[in-house]
């Protein structure tokens, strides 16, 4: 593997931002030396380090209730980490099963299926997320729902499409004759078979959960204040640029960097595993 | 099966089924909008504001039927929603429908702008990177298109705002007014679409490039010119064609995040703004309004889709 990684040096970059990216979320307690919702009001606006005026303990300054945006971008990866990991585990997992359920059954099974999915795939996301956003206070959970109420559609589709072909496969038909149960079928022979599909397609929902988050937590509809989402940040510094431009910059900056690596990672695995999906 | 029947029959068919599916999302949203008022607990407490008098709360209960069956109750809901009858703002008490009509105006002016934008810049580019290609031009156009992807709008709008606005000081940061106003905000609507656009460009000239009809108007020594704009762009531009009204959807759900960054008092601020205030009629509103749209201009995209190539079959 690390043989392989290395042939593409182009890929060390995103593997690296990616890699700490994942350290940060899951040693944030550990790494971040503030705290990310605690501020100290004597330290508010503090500019990053290089600028006049920057204070050694606030490497990338501090924003208006003196928290550190440091830690506080540490922090938000766990929150893009942890939404992108709730979404594509129960969201992913559900897409894959209907689309292995209908490409499999076929008849009416598919027919139901996919009208469902198909529904689920026109369903407007940020809309969904203004009306509960509305009802309810904006939450974790919100988040997710609606992340996931279309995310497992966009699963679906794909799984199933390939699933058709892989069905048609001599090895399911010696399965058949064998006696192999449907449901054995399902998971022996045929998961493992679109088993990189799921890998190259979840690298890219990935990369949309965390834009949509993003953008969600932006617009006052996704994780709530004061979570250090790396959206929300972005929109605490939005009345402040010319005064402290920081407070903005660095979490857009982190969130660009991270779904641009998901991407071209994406692109990579495709080439790699699965060169059929080429032409999507 | 399907092959026996006409290919009258079979477009009305496709046609039929889909506008039946537009329906269903259409209905679905109106069941999502109208449980979820009602999840609460009471729908009062989300219709109405903090100073509803206990009159005010009684008749607006006789209003929506609250002492009806929740069944009759959406049949009211619905039919008020068929006489464009979407209530009151809780804030200032007007009729959401007029509020609609008059961010409509902002908002389209703005969408026109920005998919301008997109044509000028993503059609030229995608076919100059097409003849070009692994050019110089042709790696930034990659670049554009993989940024335009990653790049999350809202801050792309804030950049821009800090360098265009606050540094440079040539364009406003925010409000509609002069035609500068425009610039950013426009910029930021189509920045993805860009994106997509450029790359569909370029790949459908690309397929064209390669065909012998092609290479057969440049052996029979047409100036290069005469071939890429006539011979190659007429049938590079029919995928393209199709793609703008998925741009155009496109731009609608991005409006909410261009709006909102620069105030721009269209539709997208007024659904943010009545998320704020929590005025749930207005949310509801707007939601259904631009579901309503989504889903009609999709459905034309596809009807003129299925006339444009006759291997779509449903």
């Amino acid at each position: 593997m690390l043989g392989l990684v290395l042939s593409k040096p182009a890929f060390v970059l995103p593997l690296f931002i990616l890699s700490a990216m994942v350290l940060a979320g899951l040693a944030a307690p550990w790494l971040a030396p503030h705290s990310p919702v605690e501020g100290s009001l004597p330290n508010q606006l503090l500019p990053p380090i290089w600028h006049d005026g920057g204070n050694k303990d606030f490497l990338l300054g501090t924003d208006n209730l003196g928290r550190d945006i440091l830690s506080r971008l540490i922090f938000g990866a766990r929150v893009s980490l942890t939404v992108a990991l709730v979404a594509i585990t129960t969201g992913g997992m559900f897409g894959v099963a209907v689309g292995i359920l209908a490409g499999y059954y076929g008849r009416w099974v598919d027919a139901l299926l996919m009208r469902v999915t198909d529904l689920a795939l026109s369903l407007p996301t940020i809309l969904l997320a203004l009306v509960l956003a509305t009802i309810f206070e904006p939450s974790f959970t919100n988040v997710n729902l609606v992340i996931v109420l279309v995310l497992w559609s966009r699963f679906a589709r794909q799984i199933r499409g390939e699933v058709l072909s892989v069905k048609q496969r001599d090895f399911v038909a010696l399965a058949k004759v064998a006696g192999c149960s449907s449901s054995r079928i399902m998971l022996r022979h045929i998961l493992p078979n679109v088993g990189n599909t799921i890998i190259v397609l979840a690298t890219f929902q990935v990369a949309w959960v965390i834009l949509l988050e993003s953008t969600l937590s932006f617009l006052g509809v996704g994780i709530p204040p004061p979570n250090p989402a790396w959206g929300l940040m972005v929109a605490e510094g939005r009345n402040m640029l010319v005064s402290a431009y920081w407070i903005s910059l660095f979490p857009g900056l982190a969130i660009a960097l991270t779904v641009l690596s998901l991407n071209l990672l994406g692109d990579w695995l495709r080439d790699l595993l699965d060169p059929r999906l080429r032409q999507l | 099966m399907l092959g026996s029947l006409n290919r009258a029959t079979q477009m009305r068919r496709y046609i039929i089924i889909r506008i039946l599916q537009a329906l269903l999302t259409l209905w679905v949203m109106t069941v999502a909008v109208f449980s979820m008022a009602r999840l609460t607990g009471s729908p009062l407490d989300v219709m109405l504001d903090e100073y509803a008098t206990p009159e005010d709360r009684a008749r607006f209960a006789k209003h929506i039927g609250l002492d009806k069956p929740v069944t009759v109750q959406y049949g009211l809901f619905l039919s008020n929603l068929i006489r464009a009858d979407l209530g009151e703002s809780l804030r200032n008490h007007r009729p959401v429908v007029q509020l609609i009509q008059e961010r409509s105006v902002a908002s389209l002016q703005l969408g026109l702008v920005a998919f301008a934008f997109c044509i000028v810049i993503a059609i030229p580019l995608g076919i100059y990177t097409a003849v070009r290609k692994d050019g110089l031009v042709d790696n930034i156009g990659k670049a554009i298109a993989m940024l335009g992807q990653s790049l999350p709008s809202f801050w792309l709008g804030i950049m821009l705002i800090m360098i265009f606005a606050v540094t440079l000081g040539v364009l406003p940061a925010s409000g509609r007014g002069s035609l500068k106003s425009y610039v950013l905000p426009a910029v930021t609507l189509g920045w993805h679409a860009v994106a997509g656009l450029l790359r569909l460009t370029r790949s459908a000239m690309l397929d064209v490039l390669d065909n012998e009809y092609v290479k057969l108007a440049r052996l029979k020594g047409l100036p290069e010119r005469v071939v890429l704009l006539k011979h190659c762009l007429k049938n590079a531009l029919i995928p393209v064609v199709t793609f703008l009204g998925l741009i155009f959807v496109h731009l609608l759900s991005g409006s909410i995040v261009s709006e909102t960054v620069f105030g721009w008092p269209g539709l997208g601020s007024l659904a943010i703004e009545s998320v704020r205030f929590r005025d749930y009629p207005v949310t509801q509103g707007v939601v259904l309004f631009f579901t309503a749209l989504f889903l009609i201009v999709n459905l034309l995209i596809d009807i003129f889709y299925a006339y444009l190539d006759p291997r779509i079959r449903y």
